[in-house]
């Protein structure tokens, strides 16, 4: 499932290290719009597009997550053809 | 203070620190440990037998990163050839924390315990319609030690008429300075806790003592062993912590009307409010054991050295943000370790988070300036937990 974007703006995907999520749920607490928990608590938004007009979220979930283990990777429509 | 250092802790490294008594302590004891940032961000204290102080949120976040080399396991200050009394997970080392980590993960998920806001929110502003036309209140003793005790006593399904008894049992335990002391306070609480524990068994109820019993480990039933030192870390984590870190805050709060005017102005900004009060005036810090002979950023230490890792200041770190020691509401990045990080990340903390922000909601709907009370004795203790005991607020009706 890719983005149609029409223009050259970067698209930005959530990358989150799963074996360094401890459940500090901060990502939610800053990115409600973005990011999603398990049942018990741990990040499961490894993968996902940020939302159009959510990008100051996604960074800030980023820069809130005590593990250090979200990163949020530009794409530009060119590469955005890559297989999931 | 007269003891033997031991021969692999560099002269330059010792400094004179009592993390019960030491002066720095007295009073402030959040202000103690952050004047700690003075020294070395590894220091060698040469009481309870000697052990390591750990800070700085570098250096707090790569020990709790570490068990490896910082183990929960056999954790003694002062050290004892005495069996551990446990308190699961805490005390557990991967991966054999994991398995027992895992029991109790869901029922603290920030989904199971967000069904607690609304029933925290009737609680706290009952207590506050309770005093709030008196123009005072020990803010501490009849509402920030009442509010998490209760939500625990609903948690566990125990009764409530032992709430007097349940606050002086955790300062028993916090206070402690000896191995006959804390051993007696564990007594104390366990006590209690064992006869409920063992009448649950079997039952169908969704409390966290009768749903805990249906669980497995290692694919057997828990046992009663288990469950005590599950129970145990329960209490004493689920409590005290609370009520400590909104007392302390408070306190702040109330010495600073200026606060108090942009809370009362901005309620929305309540949960950023709860994350500054977190990094400057969380009450916990952690101990550890060194379970190798290791070089641990520079430092040489030995297996069986002890270790204080003080997480409880690594959020006012000066490397990490500016004017660390001061609260700002909008400090872009509320950065701190109160509730640790990595394996033993603290579970409870999303109750935690909730319980802080509906007590600051509901009281500052109602009291909105408010100060403490003139020449009031507000007594505090240091410690690997902090605790302030009682804090007198008064204001204009």
């Amino acid at each position: 499932m890719k983005p149609t974007t029409s223009s050259t703006t970067p698209s930005l995907r959530i990358h989150v290290d799963r074996k360094s999520c401890y459940g500090h749920a901060l990502c939610v607490f800053k990115g409600p719009e973005v990011f999603e928990l398990d049942d018990e608590g741990y990040c499961i938004s490894d993968g996902i597009l940020v939302p159009e007009g959510q990008e100051e979220q996604a960074r800030a979930s980023a820069e809130a997550c005590p593990e250090r283990c979200i990163t949020i990777i530009e794409e530009t429509a060119s590469n955005d053809s890559s297989e999931d | 203070m007269a003891m033997d250092i031991p021969p692999h802790v560099p002269r330059e490294l010792v400094f004179d620190f009592d993390f019960h008594t030491d002066q720095r302590l007295r009073d402030d004891p959040q202000r103690g440990f952050r004047s700690l940032y003075e020294l070395p961000s590894i220091f060698y204290a040469p009481h309870y037998g000697g052990h390591w102080v750990i800070s700085g949120y570098e250096t707090v976040f790569d020990a709790l990163h570490s068990p490896d080399i910082f183990s929960s396991e056999d954790q003694h200050i002062p050290p004892s050839d005495e069996p551990q009394f446990g308190q699961i997970p805490v005390m557990q080392d991967p991966p054999e924390h994991t398995v027992y980590r895992r029991l109790i993960s869901p029922l603290l998920s920030p989904k199971a315990v967000g069904a607690l806001e609304a029933r925290t929110r009737v609680l706290a502003s009952e207590l506050i319609e309770g005093f709030k036309d008196r123009g005072q209140c020990d803010f501490v003793r009849e509402f920030a030690a009442l509010v998490p005790v209760t939500i625990f006593l609903r948690l566990m399904d125990l009764p409530t008429d032992k709430l007097e008894e349940f606050r002086k049992w955790s300062d028993d335990f916090f206070s402690a300075g000896t191995e006959e002391a804390l051993r007696a306070a564990n007594d104390q609480i366990l006590a209690y806790i064992s006869g409920h524990i063992s009448s649950r068994r079997g039952s169908g109820a969704n409390d966290f003592i009768s749903a805990l019993w249906r669980e497995e480990v290692h694919g057997r039933p828990i046992t009663q062993e288990e469950m005590e030192a599950i129970c145990m870390l329960l209490f004493i984590a689920g409590t005290d912590t609370v009520t400590n870190t909104l007392g302390f805050s408070m306190r702040h709060i109330a010495e600073h009307p200026e606060i108090q005017e942009r809370i009362a102005s901005n309620p929305s900004e309540i949960p950023e409010a709860v994350e500054e009060c977190l990094r400057l005036f969380s009450t916990s810090n952690v101990q550890r054991r060194v379970a190798c002979d290791t070089t641990f950023r520079g430092v040489a230490m030995k297996r069986n050295d002890m270790a204080v890792v003080l997480t409880s200041t690594a959020g006012a770190d000066s490397e990490m943000t500016d004017n660390a020691e001061t609260f700002m509401l909008d400090r872009g990045r509320k950065q701190h370790l109160a509730f640790g990080a990595g394996p033993h990340r603290c579970a409870g903390s999303h109750l935690a988070r909730i319980e802080i922000k509906v007590c600051l909601q509901e009281w500052f709907k109602r009291i909105a300036r408010f100060g403490i009370k003139p020449a009031a004795e507000v007594p505090t203790r240091a410690g690997t937990v902090m605790g302030i005991m009682s804090l007198p607020l008064t204001w204009d009706l």
